[in-house]
């Protein structure tokens, strides 16, 4: 079958006779690719993805630079270093879950799959819950300082992040509990590497806004 | 030079190299992870560092340790380059 | 009657749908975003003023709206049923019964060619829309004085002016990409034919809000939106704002896709330098959208916040307002090679053909495009000469600039000795290959006077520097986006356009816009500023109101030659001629093929074993395509039946022979 994108007319209607007949037996051959083709340009386009979004990222931290400094140097929000680590921490912890499953799914250890990711979807509700938590008790407010606007900016866009991949975890999670996965399991590792990507993203985050530079003195 | 591409790949023709994955690495990459996560809390919350004046290179640098560890361990970045074998 | 059956089948279509989702997305997202508020005691009381509570729920109502249509459209339906666990479709096109051919262009489709086309068609719209907007102030700065549009409105139509017609650009670079490269380059679709099918429908929820934006009072702060006046413009900025970060996403994931298909899929035998040029050219410009188009987000993302809940970004005390303007050129420079790298990937396709020789310097024109590309991202800071930035960095950013001029300079060379000495076929593809050829010379010559600082001081914001950058992006693109319309219109639709129209058009458009061009620089130099409703007519050399008036109506006489065109295409879609497969006895893949070409473009993988642009040279061989995919109408096949594609130059053709 030939595309046309009119109706066709008598003269054409000869020519396209012709090529569907030729078609029939040799036309609409669709070329497959083999699984591991297919595994590579999802790998390429996955990775791509995450190329464009580091550029986002290094926006913001272009921006924090800017914006966060004054007379003395770096200037940083006012924020519990304590909460902090702790939250840094659960994150890597999810991270390390997640590759833990990634792992199993591939020696087919299904079950393990099942409790590392369940794990790390509810240490991404921690997480997540512990920068609502940050937010109520924030010391600056986000529209009279630049370093508490910095701060909610980067924490939401990050948290906007961590929350879709919570949710591209289930959609995992739930596959494998159904079984879809086997040998081929593109979907555990797209999964794994949007969440990975979070936490390397965090990695960054977590020293823009709570390591580096002073808190600045307001009057 | 090979060419980046499924019709030109020479890729297959190379051994294929025993990846180095496994629950014994994850729990490695893990513990040096948070060991250099620890390292960095101690460096921003100490005041007087013995050998840097100012704590952000090392700061920035033990970040992109940690950044170097999860895209190389974690993520697996090498596998772009595996075409046509599988890179699992 | 037929007509009557032909409107009520749309209800079928996917765009319905589209619509349907978007409309209960968009309740949906006011309902929610309104009782939150109500429930935290905040006001909803409606108002289009910069500081609006409406700020907030345009926001997440664009969103809302957006996610309707895409699901309403039917291009998530597979990704939602994977979600749940459930096999989705096969991806390829299966006619169903009672659902017209050409719905298909109206529905979620996932074959490249479709998609290529439904990029066209929605670019050609929004190309109109925009050029009506430019029609409509040009009217106004013909004569001194406000006659027909109030200063507000003017002020919102060159701003919509200037991001309608930005979309309408990036739709038309994502026609010709989404059509051509996989055809170019031997595959049979795109890598992934669903995102492809997504990343069009994405537009056009996108371009529905950006035009939406001139109902809830415009913005009048030019395509630019600067803060702070973006901060305190009304509602309408808020849509746009969201309107183009939308946008965004189909840039992204169209360059993801055209970077996966041309890396992996080209056919076995196609080295990186035996793509041709096109194809290139499409890679660099997809490598640009990829990344920069998240700086373009991000600073309109911050204006959006800025405004909805107050973040303090771009705050004159507070914040910076510099970074915005940092953030916003870091993505909007390297946007005009996005824009001009496909077209002169065109004018590199098409030159040899009517030249009937090989392209000269191959390599060097490859390489040229990954090096505008490179540079493309080294310069934005020459847009801000008369901004706060630090005076020390303009050097720097001014040599870079004129940097830009050296891999420019290799494509020009290459093109006028690709021309030396051969023999032109003066078709109209060639007529537009040229005019983009001579527009696109007096655009760069005319940039290095806005980059060089001391002369950029006195042209900056001045109709110098608007009339550069529009010869800039008509020869850059929009001739060459024409040529390749007429030169691929038999390719894809099987028919031959009626050349005396062509050729009209191509006059009318020439001569109209570089009269209009030429007047703008003139009155630019002598200090005519952008962006202003009215003028003192006795400024400059005194006769600025002659030169707006003759700018003007050589600009209608530009702007009219566009209908000609729409008007040949559908007439020869109807009744025109029947095309030969390949009329201009190109070497490219594509004209090999019968036209319009199969659903699947090859039914086996074609072998590329030559030089794409050998035109002329006894014996070269580029591919060789298999027997049963090729068009049974080819003359080379009869007399050399050994040589798939090329072969030795044939007598040059006639126009449309």
């Amino acid at each position: 079958m030939s595309t046309s994108i009119i109706e066709r007319s008598a003269a054409q209607q000869e020519v396209a006779v012709a090529h569907d007949t030729h078609d029939e037996h040799h036309g609409h051959h669709i070329i497959e690719f083999t699984p591991q083709q297919r595994l590579a340009m999802n790998r390429l386009g996955f990775w791509l993805f995450l190329i464009s979004e580091t550029f986002l990222f290094s926006g913001i931290l272009v921006a924090r630079i800017v914006l966060l400094r004054n007379e003395d140097g770096f200037t940083r929000p006012e924020l519990d270093q304590q909460l902090g680590l702790l939250i840094t921490s659960i994150l890597l912890l999810s991270s390390f879950a997640i590759n833990f499953g990634e792992v199993a799914i591939s020696r087919g250890d299904r079950n393990i799959f099942l409790a590392a990711f369940g794990a790390a979807i509810l240490m991404g509700f921690v997480f997540t819950g512990g920068v609502v938590y940050e937010w109520s008790i924030a010391h600056d407010s986000p529209s009279e300082s630049i370093e508490g606007g910095m701060f909610f900016f980067m924490t939401g866009m990050h948290a906007l992040h961590v929350i879709t991949g919570i949710g591209f975890l289930i959609a995992v999670w739930w596959n494998g509990y159904l079984g879809n996965y086997d040998e081929n399991h593109w979907g555990v590792e797209a999964s794994a590497l949007y969440w990975h990507f979070v936490d390397v993203v965090w990695v960054f985050f977590y020293v823009a806004l709570y390591l580096i530079g002073n808190v600045p003195h307001h009057g | 030079m090979t060419d980046y591409n499924f019709y030109q790949d020479a890729s297959d023709a190379k051994p294929k190299r025993e990846p180095l994955t496994g629950y014994a690495l994850s729990i490695a990459i893990a513990v040096a992870l948070f060991a250099l996560t620890f390292l960095e809390y101690f460096v921003a919350t100490t005041d007087d560092l013995p050998i840097f004046s100012s704590n952000l290179i090392p700061l920035v640098v033990i970040a992109l340790v940690k950044a170097a560890l999860i895209i190389n361990y974690y993520m697996h970045i090498t596998r772009i380059w595996s075409l046509n074998e599988d890179g699992h | 009657m037929k007509i009557l059956g032909a409107i009520l089948s749309l209800r079928k279509t996917g765009l319905f749908g589209g619509i349907i989702g978007g409309a209960i997305g968009a309740a949906f997202g006011v309902f929610l975003t309104t009782t939150i508020r109500s429930l935290q005691g905040l006001s909803n009381e409606w108002s289009i003023e910069a500081d609006s509570p409406w700020n907030v729920i345009v926001l997440v109502v664009s969103v809302t709206f957006t996610l309707g249509f895409l699901i309403g459209v039917g291009s998530m339906t597979d990704w939602l049923k994977w979600t749940i666990g459930r096999p989705g479709s096969d991806g390829h096109y299966h006619p169903r019964k009672g659902k017209p051919y050409w719905h298909r262009f109206l529905d979620m489709d996932t074959n490249h060619k479709i998609v290529g086309i439904q990029y066209g068609l929605l670019g050609m719209i929004v190309f109109l829309v925009g050029g009506t907007f430019a029609l409509i102030f040009r009217t106004e700065l013909a004569q001194p004085g406000l006659q027909y549009i109030s200063a507000d409105d003017y002020n919102n139509l060159i701003g919509l002016h200037g991001q309608v017609m930005f979309v309408a650009v990036l739709l038309g670079v994502g026609a010709m990409a989404n059509y051509l490269v996989p055809l170019m380059i031997g595959a049979q679709d795109m890598a992934f034919p669903r995102l492809n099918g997504f990343a069009f429908w994405i537009n056009v929820p996108a371009v529905i809000l950006l035009l939406s934006g001139l109902f809830v009072g415009g913005f009048d702060t030019g395509w630019t939106a600067y803060p702070p006046l973006s901060l305190k413009a009304q509602l309408g900025m808020q849509l746009s704002l969201s309107a183009v970060f939308i946008l965004g996403f189909s840039s992204i994931f169209g360059a993801i896709n055209l970077i996966v298909t041309t890396f992996l899929m080209r056919a076995p035998g196609m080295s990186l330098f035996r793509m041709p040029i096109f194809v290139w050219a499409v890679l660099a410009t997809s490598l640009l959208q990829l990344t920069a188009t998240q700086f373009l987000g991000l600073s309109f993302l911050m204006v959006a916040l800025q405004r909805a809940a107050g973040l303090p970004f771009f705050d004159p005390v507070l914040g910076d307002v510099t970074l915005y303007q940092h953030l916003f050129w870091f993505y909007s420079h390297p946007t005009v090679y996005i824009w001009v790298l496909p077209g002169l990937g065109i004018i590199s396709e098409l030159l040899p053909v009517f030249s009937r020789k090989p392209l000269f310097g191959y390599s060097f024109i490859a390489l040229s495009s990954a090096g505008i590309a490179i540079m493309g991202y080294l310069v934005w800071a020459h847009h801000m000469w008369a901004s706060a930035m630090d005076p020390f960095l303009r050097i720097p950013f001014m040599l870079t600039t004129l940097l830009v001029a050296v891999p420019t300079g290799v494509k020009f060379f290459s093109w006028l000795a690709t021309m030396w000495e051969g023999r032109i076929v003066f078709a109209t593809p060639m007529y537009f290959t040229l005019g983009a050829f001579v527009l696109f010379l007096l655009g760069g010559l005319t940039g290095p006077p806005s980059a060089l600082v001391v002369t950029g001081l006195h042209l900056h914001d001045s109709h110098f520097v608007v009339a550069h950058f529009h010869i800039t992006v008509f020869g850059g693109f929009i001739f060459a986006y024409f040529a390749a319309l007429y030169y691929w219109f038999p390719k894809m639709t099987g028919r031959m356009y009626s050349e005396t129209l062509g050729k009209l058009h191509f006059i009318l458009m020439f001569v109209g816009f570089i009269v209009f061009a030429l007047m703008l620089f003139r009155m630019g130099l002598l200090g005519m500023r952008r962006r202003i409703a009215d003028y003192d007519p006795l400024l400059g050399s005194g006769d600025f109101g002659d030169l707006n008036t003759i700018a003007t109506i050589a600009a209608f006489v530009s702007g009219f030659s566009v209908p000609i065109m729409l008007f040949n295409f559908v007439y020869s879609l109807a009744y025109g001629r029947i095309a030969a497969s390949n009329p201009w006895r190109s070497r490219g893949l594509e004209w090999q093929i019968s036209s319009p070409p199969p659903e699947l473009n090859y039914s086996e993988l074609p072998q590329i074993v030559g030089n794409p642009y050998d035109y002329g040279l006894a014996g070269s061989v580029y591919a060789i395509v298999a027997p049963q995919d090729r068009a049974k109408d080819q003359l080379d096949q009869v007399e050399h039946p050994e040589i798939a594609a090329g072969g030795p130059a044939l007598p040059a053709p006639a126009a449309g022979d």
